[in-house]
């Protein structure tokens, strides 16, 4: 395990025009940690992500991820980063099939072995559009891992599938961040959806962190969604 | 000579078919109909406003559609609907640039109007060379570029997070789209050549989930729709660029009528 963090985020303002989306926030994330970005709509965990990915400049303070300054390196760390937005609808007609997806990311060998790894090879020459939620979603997990990254960014992967798409979704990530040893940020807005391998919470309100807990002390404190909605 | 000319303006279709159906993959996909016909008109507008000014008229042509490229790139980054009703305003007011301009060519009438309909009966080797130059460009720029291509096709933001520069890819893009439509304007003319580009990947819509035969069957049905329309209007004596680009609708509808993708999946 290396010393140094691998996301550290110190004292960051991202503005856009005069709405502060980012507020001073400092966080520092273990090398092969879990952590969960918990908050309601709008307290800026998206835009925390796409502040570690390069695609927001912040106005202050300093970025590094995976030991590189974001403001200088972002294509480096896009590279060793592995991205799973909310949810990609396509026209289901969109001509591309779910291998394809995979293959865009990485070359056709590591494209197998994810998809041998995430027990997907069943989807791969099936049209993407034409897939269920939770289908769609374990392909763009597949599309992230392939590359084989440090850190995996999930940002509400959650958001369009049912309970049961999201289990098997969720015991997918659990078991690739135990096996590959992955740094994971995995954001959700309910507290019920934190996954088990997660031991760390950060919450998010109004563009600041507001606290940094344990996620099993958070899913025992009984004022946990007055803590975290209120 | 009149076998000479039939056989060069059916080559001359055929291949502004191809490169146009290539083009017309990225314009439909990424759902931004109006990049090329603001880009067709911008060139048309270039070219007229050359010939007044005493300028070559491709050279003006090609000028004016890469500054119209890099100018509305910006504005097409953002994409979708927003997007589209800009780039709408930019095509009218490109396109009131270019009729401002047929009011004051006054005696260059024949040149201006090759703009505007295409004269493809007096494409020569030398726009034959050019066209298969650019459909070659196109060609090979695609294929070394297609996994950061379907990327951006599939999602311009899932493809930066992955490190591909999409910004640099989608202006070269733009310059190959502008090339295109510029190499083939004074053939096909403004007006026509927009059907030709929207118009093959519609057809290869109705076909395949395949991205690759995608590029393919929308090339080769831009050649052939082109190409086939062209010799029609030869063996009817009909005006050729509108017959090819009504032949090239008519073979969409029949595409849509027996599309396999709509009779196995619905619409």
């Amino acid at each position: 395990m290396k010393k140094n963090p691998a996301v550290k985020m110190e004292a960051v303002t991202v503005e856009k025009g005069r709405k502060t989306l980012l507020d001073r926030v400092s966080i520092s994330l273990k090398y092969g940690s879990f952590t969960a970005l918990l908050g309601p709509n709008g307290a800026g965990k998206t835009t925390l992500i796409r502040t570690l990915l390069g695609f927001n400049r912040p106005s202050a303070g300093r970025v590094e991820v995976l030991g590189l300054d974001v403001a200088a390196s972002a294509g480096l760390i896009r590279k060793q980063a592995g991205y799973v937005p909310q949810s990609l609808s396509v026209d289901r007609f969109f001509p591309v099939l779910a291998g394809d997806v995979i293959r865009m990311a990485a070359g056709e060998e590591q494209a197998k072995r994810t998809s041998a790894e995430l027990r997907i090879e069943n989807l791969l020459s099936r049209p993407y559009g034409l897939l269920s939620g939770g289908e769609k979603q374990k392909i763009l997990l597949a599309m992230a891992l392939a590359r084989e990254p440090k850190l995996l960014l999930l940002d509400e992967p959650n958001l369009n599938l049912d309970m049961a798409a999201y289990r098997d979704f969720l015991s997918l990530v659990d078991r690739v961040h135990v096996k590959h040893k992955l740094t994971v940020i995995f954001i959700t807005h309910l507290i019920t959806q934190i996954p088990a391998s997660c031991k760390n919470v950060i919450v998010m309100k109004d563009g600041a962190v507001a606290f940094e807990t344990g996620a099993k002390r958070l899913l025992k404190c009984k004022k946990a969604p007055e803590l975290i909605y209120g | 000579m009149a076998d000479m000319i039939f056989y060069k303006a059916v080559l001359a279709a055929g291949l502004a078919g191809a490169g146009c159906g290539l083009a017309g993959v990225f314009i439909y996909l990424m759902n931004i109909p109006f990049i090329g016909v603001a880009i067709a008109h911008a060139a048309m507008a270039g070219g007229i406003w050359g010939v007044i000014f005493g300028f070559p008229a491709k050279a003006s042509a090609y000028a004016a559609a890469l500054i119209s490229s890099f100018a509305i790139g910006p504005v097409a980054d953002r994409s979708k609907t927003g997007a589209n009703i800009t780039l709408s305003i930019v095509f009218s007011f490109v396109m009131g640039l270019a009729f401002l301009g047929v009011g004051l060519a006054e005696g260059k009438n024949q040149l201006v109007m090759n703009f505007i309909w295409g004269n493809i009966l007096m494409a020569g080797w030398a726009e034959i060379s050019m066209m298969t130059a650019i459909l070659t460009a196109a060609s090979a720029l695609i294929a070394v570029f297609f996994r950061q291509y379907s990327a951006m096709l599939f999602s311009r933001e899932l493809a930066a997070s992955t490190g591909i520069n999409d910004k640099l890819l989608f202006y070269a893009l733009l310059a190959l789209i502008g090339g295109i439509i510029t190499v083939n304007l004074d053939t096909i003319g403004g007006l026509m050549l927009f059907s030709i580009i929207i118009t093959p990947p519609a057809i290869a819509y109705q076909f395949t989930f395949d991205l690759k035969k995608f590029f393919i069957i929308s090339a080769l049905s831009g050649a052939l729709g082109a190409g086939a329309g062209v010799a029609l209007a030869f063996a009817f004596d009909l005006p050729v660029s509108a017959t090819a680009v009504i032949f090239m609708t008519l073979i969409f509808f029949v595409s849509v009528i027996f599309s396999p993708k709509r009779m196995k999946y619905g619409a």
